[in-house]
């Protein structure tokens, strides 16, 4: 059975439009993922994954759709494992459960929760709370696989336009297309020639190494200040907030990647980079895929603890006593295991979060007709003396993750041991003043941001316009409604750039250990410290191959009712149709649609 | 890359083109007919194959696209006349030296057809419901010039809104204070062409002109037709029939552009497309293999950059003033 | 085919597709022949609008059922009530959406506007609106600019009223959006000129200043875009310029542009170490407007850049031996 504390999950909110269609059914309606049946688990089968996180989904789904049955369960009595999106009733239990050792690779779980939830004005269910938040590149491989999988049907995205740099005690957004180049008033006009020409640079590098290679080794701030003479202020938002770049060291190539990679996401779906879904980030998507997997042939179970795993007889054991034969591999998320699991990967990196509901709608912070915001603080920008960079990303209750009035606010780094946890709060204090400030609207009756001219005039203050509020001391507090800090153990290093080499060497144990459960048992991964969803393809692919041989076939799914709906004019309010399978190639600023231009009608 | 160019696989897939009456698209394509006849022949005409089309079928099918009711030429029976389809028909039958197919009341009302559709101006509308468009100057002049029937009433108020056709960037629009484009600097300056003003252009608007249909070429050879677009192997023909006209057809890279065009070629079933690795069809087939001509790559039989037309056939068009 | 990737379609494939043709054939062909009959025996009723409807359907590009379709319209202009005319509008509309650069649609909505039963301006003053829709989804497309400028000849005559100055607005936007916008560029062109053969400037000085900065500010942020060298080259050459600034001003406006030039070129060189080509054509012609203004020029240096423009942009090398040619 499914907790009944829990949000309506996503096959509920979008019951399958094939019901309904007077197409023949080639994707019938998901039966069995919102109640399994565990009357129906197979004698035998050829994969068994244990966990649904976004990796084990996206692989599920793989092997589904691949011809392969797949037996997917999940201890916990929702889905989403290290993906979840989880109600503040669930995130205590979780909390609890973190404190006594019975989640593995989490630890040092705070939460504070306002009484308003549950006994005041909101409920635990109004709010969905992403234990590993995400941002979807719209050019990115999952977004491919999501189209092609036609998954995306399931889901519904909004756009996110809003990057802002933290820098000299304010949050600035990001000069980064051609337009706000063009237009900007403040940008001197070499600064502008510079950032253009870096642009243009970045989005084919790779086939300029004259440019980079001299600087190969070098960090990426050394390469444009002294390449392209940028200035710091655009140097820190090309690495840290373009690039998303954990820290100043950097290297040229990876650095390049990661801000083309923002480059060229924008504008594929309209003047935006990236995508989050509605209703929660991975929790959704993982779900999306274990919905694609069932309707693929694969059986789910929750509530399902596999014991023990006998690679010899391929007999895996649960702890209801139930059994099946598993013909082909075992695939466990690290926070499945049992007290007798002894293959699992060192997990070395941690990741500290800080996650808070504030009651404040933080719209100063959003696009127009937005609900969602990144703000990077780069090193060295906090009170703290950061050394790498936190990542903050705003959800507001457009994205029904939380009611009108409040949003949510994720906060993250890659710094290690203590040190991290003040960065953590130091971001926060800044953000807290930040959006007090911005959202300070009494201006003419609060005498801490405004002054007296000489003549009795009043003089709006520079706090409220200008860099520094140093000296602002605001009367008014967030309120906050909930406040979790957890660190997440994982077995990636935050990386640069997406490489299969960074999942291969904790997927395989070819270690036999005496009086082990799990041996002959792949691991996935748990996620990395990236908020893009960068890494879910290249790992699930790396245990797709352990499993199939080859990766040639990933998804390599031909539905047969071709979908006529042709993408129509972008519209800002509801990008899930704005997807189209086609792949266009768009050139900076050049448009689309360059092509047609005389249809045969020239015709002399 | 094929760096070969396929003449065979070009004729057999302009002779396909007739056999696809099992495509839908075929069918959806009947407004085009006698512009895709046009098309062909003249393709074969300049890859030495005239033959390969059954003279006689062509020359019926023309005659029964010939609207009684107008006096023009529609692209399919049954269909309307039009100014464009008009010219597409008159160059076939001279192609085949068989304007004679048509009696002398024909000729008459065609000539009438394209006079009334002169507008005070001195532009010309495509047919009655009056869309206006310098592509329609180049064919009712060209159509008249081929029939030897120009007149100066006609020629000098078309020339004078040719003239207000041109931008201060040295390009041609479709109607004064329209965007320049590469097609439609061909049909101003091939309409000056065929009735011989081209000398109304000053010598420093002419350079101009070079210079901005030499901006066409792009870095991989190819030709586009504006400024920030993607190349197209029919500018091959637009841009350099325009070159030629004012004798300054080496303004470009010959070399590269072959490259561009051999590239676009479909190396199984043969044809041309406007890009490398996109569907081939008969118009790009068409420019792509005038454009080869003119700058005399693959020792193909020369093409009149004026009329876009076999100059073995132009050479004996009579010239305009009589 | 514009734009349509190349497909190798397997025999398989092929029979299939052939198959599902067949049908599709047989009803095109025979509705046609049925509209075409209607055509030539002049049956012009709600029917045979209906019909001809359908084959656009088919085929937008068939501009015989376009004409018949006029014709019938004509015929029973009488029975049509206003519900009709808007939905002619939203069916040409549905059918531009598809097929943005078939001309007969385009032709068509012209004629159904001048003929909609609703006369007032408000009809065009709407299409404006829709047109902007359509700019903002291909702002280059030639057929929504040149159709753009009928509707607004029409709103112009219609009001007696000038809109150059929100069409000049519009073209500002449209160009901040994407500089590389040349349709907006030559727009621009159209407009300065009309504006000040009509006197409609303010302050043609201002206009000027404001303009100088304007092209110098999308010189630096795209020193590439060929849209902005032409726009500039225009700008510099016209007689406006040259006649409302003094002799002085507009010296020191050409080599204000000249070194600015330079600069970039420079900074390219030291980039990249290649000339930038279109810095050097500027110069070149910057280096004539001078001479022309009987400004001594002590050591000219086109002929220095021609050469390097050989080297710099071989696709065009034998335009610059003609110009140097013409240089002696």
């Amino acid at each position: 059975m499914l907790s009944p504390e829990r949000r309506p999950s996503m096959a509920e909110r979008r019951p399958s439009i094939f019901a309904h269609a007077l197409t023949p059914l080639v994707v019938p309606h998901l039966a069995g993922i919102e109640d399994p049946l565990p009357a129906t688990t197979p004698e035998k089968v050829d994969v068994l994954i244990a966990g649904s996180g976004m990796v084990e989904s996206v692989l599920a789904a793989a092997l589904a759709w691949q011809g392969s049955t797949v037996l997917h369960i999940d201890k916990n009595d929702y889905y989403g494992d290290t993906a979840a999106t989880l109600t503040v009733d669930q995130i205590k239990r979780w909390v609890n459960e973190i404190n006594d050792g019975k989640i593995p690779y989490y630890e040092n779980a705070k939460l504070y929760v306002s009484t308003e939830i549950g006994n005041g004005k909101y409920n635990s269910r109004d709010f969905g709370i992403d234990i590993s938040p995400k941002i979807l590149f719209t050019k990115s491989d999952l977004l491919s696989i999501l189209v092609k999988s036609r998954v995306h049907q399931y889901l519904e995205f909004q756009s996110l336009s809003n990057f802002h740099t933290y820098e000299n005690d304010s949050f600035e957004k990001l000069t980064n297309t051609k337009q706000e180049i063009f237009v900007d008033q403040k940008l001197p006009l070499m600064t502008k020639r510079n950032l253009m020409k870096f642009i243009k640079f970045v989005l084919n590098w790779e086939e300029q190494p004259e440019i980079w290679k001299p600087f190969a080794e070098k960090s990426i701030a050394e390469f444009l200040i002294e390449k392209f003479k940028l200035e710091r202020a655009q140097v820190f938002e090309l690495i840290f907030s373009i690039g998303l770049c954990y820290n100043i060291e950097t290297k040229v190539p990876e650095a390049l990647q990661r801000i083309r990679r923002y480059l060229t996401s924008f504008d594929v779906y309209g003047p935006f980079p990236v995508l989050y879904s509605k209703y929660g980030g991975p929790g959704e998507l993982s779900q999306g895929f274990c919905r694609s997997a069932a309707v693929g042939g694969a059986t789910y179970k929750l509530n399902e603890t596999l014991v023990s795993y006998n690679a010899t007889t391929k007999e895996a054991v649960f702890a209801d006593g139930s059994k099946v034969s598993v013909m082909e591999k075992v695939i466990m998320s690290p926070t499945q295991v049992n007290q007798n699991s002894k293959n699992v990967p060192e997990q070395p990196y941690q990741i500290h979060r800080l996650t808070c509901i504030v009651e404040k709608d933080c719209k100063e912070w959003f696009s127009e007709g937005e609900s969602a915001a990144m703000v990077v603080f780069p090193p060295g920008s906090l009170k703290s003396g950061n050394k790498q960079v936190v990542q903050a990303f705003i959800l507001g209750a457009g994205s029904e993750c939380c009611p009108s009035g409040t949003s949510i606010w994720y906060m993250s780094t890659t710094e290690q041991g203590v040190r991290a946890e003040m960065d953590l709060d130091a971001a926060l204090e800044a953000m807290e003043l930040s959006i007090l400030r911005e959202s300070s609207t009494d201006l003419e009756n609060d005498n801490d941001i405004v002054q007296f001219g000489m003549n009795g005039q009043t003089v709006v203050n520079s706090v409220r316009l200008g860099q520094s509020f140093k000296e602002y001391v605001p009367r008014e507090k967030v309120h906050f409604l909930c406040k979790l800090y957890y660190t997440q153990y994982t077995s990636t290093p935050p990386f640069g750039v997406v490489d299969p080499s960074l999942f291969e060497k904790n997927v395989v144990s070819d270690k036999f250990i005496p009086g082990a459960s799990d041996n002959g048992v792949l691991y996935t991964s748990m996620p990395s410290a990236e908020i893009s969803y960068d890494e879910v393809v290249t790992a699930a692919k790396v245990l797709y191959e352990k499993i199939v041989g080859s990766d040639d076939d990933f998804f390599d799914v031909d539905f047969e009712d071709d979908d006529d709906t042709q993408a129509g004019p972008a519209d800002n309010s509801n990008y899930e149709n704005a997807i189209d399978d086609e792949d266009e190639d768009d050139d900076m600023g050049m448009g689309k649609n360059e092509s047609t231009e005389f249809v045969g009608e020239m015709e002399i | 890359m094929p760096m070969e160019f396929l003449k065979e696989k070009h004729i057999e897939y302009i002779k396909s083109l007739d056999a696809k009456q099992g495509d839908l698209e075929y069918w959806l394509s009947e407004h085009l007919r006698l512009n895709g006849v046009y098309w062909g022949l003249t393709a074969l005409c300049i890859l030495d194959a005239k033959d390969t089309f059954k003279k006689e079928d062509i020359v019926n099918f023309v005659l029964s696209c010939w609207v009684k009711s107008t006096g023009g030429f529609s692209p399919f029976p049954r269909h309307d006349a039009h100014l464009l389809t008009t010219l597409s028909g008159i160059q076939i039958l001279s192609i085949y030296n068989s304007l004679d197919a048509l009696t002398e009341e024909q000729i008459e009302k065609c000539v009438e057809f394209i006079k009334k559709n002169q507008l005070e101006d001195g532009s010309f509308q495509g047919d009655r419901f009056g869309e206006v468009d310098t592509r329609f100057i180049y064919t009712a002049l060209s159509s008249l010039s081929i029939l030897g029937r120009l007149t100066p009433e006609i020629v000098d108020p078309a020339v004078d809104y040719i003239l207000k056709c041109y931008n201060f960037d040295g390009g041609f629009g479709l109607s004064p204070g329209s965007e320049s484009h590469a097609a439609q600097a061909f049909t101003c300056l091939g309409a000056l062409a065929v009735v011989g003003k081209v000398n109304k252009l000053s010598k420093s608007q002419i350079d101009k002109i070079g210079w901005w249909l030499c901006e066409r070429q792009l870095p991989e050879g190819g030709l586009n037709g504006r400024p920030s677009k993607l190349p197209d192997v029919c500018y091959s023909w637009w841009v350099l029939s325009s070159l030629a006209i004012i004798n300054k057809l080496n303004w470009i890279d010959y070399k590269k552009l072959r490259h561009f065009i051999l590239s676009s070629q479909d190396t199984k079933r043969g044809g041309i497309s406007d890009r490398p690795d996109n569907e081939v069809d008969v118009f790009h087939t068409l420019f792509g293999i005038t454009g080869l001509s003119l700058m005399g790559f693959e020792n193909l039989n020369p093409i009149d950059p004026v009329y876009c037309m076999p100059c073995e056939v132009t050479s004996k068009f009579k010239k305009y003033p009589y | 085919m514009h734009g349509v990737k190349r497909r190798q379609w397997s025999r398989e494939l092929l029979k299939q597709k052939r198959i599902e043709d067949e049908k599709k054939i047989k009803q095109y062909r025979s509705l046609v022949d049925t509209v075409l009959n209607l055509k030539e025996t002049q049956i012009y009723t709600k029917d045979s609008l209906k019909l001809s409807k359908e084959v656009l359907q088919w085929n937008p590009e068939f501009n015989t059922v376009w004409n018949f379709r006029r014709d019938i319209i004509e015929n029973v202009k009488g029975q049509l009530d206003v519900t009709f005319w808007e939905d002619e509008l939203n069916f040409t509309m549905a059918e531009l959406k598809k097929f943005p650069k078939v001309y007969w649609i385009w032709n068509h909505r012209v004629w159904v506007l001048k003929n909609h039963i609703d006369s007032s301006l408000k009809i065009w003053q709407r299409e404006l609106i829709i047109v902007n829709k359509l700019l903002d989804m291909d702002a280059r497309n030639f057929h929504g600019w040149h159709y753009r400028r009928r509707i607004i000849k029409v709103i112009e005559d219609r009001t007696g009223k000038s809109n150059d100055h929100e069409e000049l607005e519009l073209t500002t936007q449209k160009i901040n959006k994407n500089i590389s916008n040349f349709s907006a560029w030559h727009q621009r062109v159209q407009l300065i000129t009309r504006m000040n053969d009509t006197d409609e400037f303010e302050n043609r000085k201002e206009f000027i200043t404001n303009e100088i900065d304007y092209i110098t500010n999308a010189m630096f942020t795209d020193a590439e875009d060929q849209s902005v060298w032409f726009y500039m080259e225009w700008f510099l050459e016209y007689e406006m310029v040259s006649k409302v600034l003094n002799h002085n001003e507009y010296t020191t406006i050409l080599n204000k542009f000249q070194s600015n030039i330079l600069i970039i070129n420079e900074d390219d060189k030291e980039f990249s170490g290649k000339e930038n080509p279109w810095c050097l054509k500027m110069l070149i012609i910057i280096e004539k407007l001078q001479t022309n203004l009987g400004i001594e020029i002590k050591d000219g240096k086109s002929k220095e850049w021609i050469a390097k423009l050989i080297e710099a942009d071989p696709l065009r090398k034998n335009r610059y031996l003609y110009l140097l040619h013409e240089e002696k």
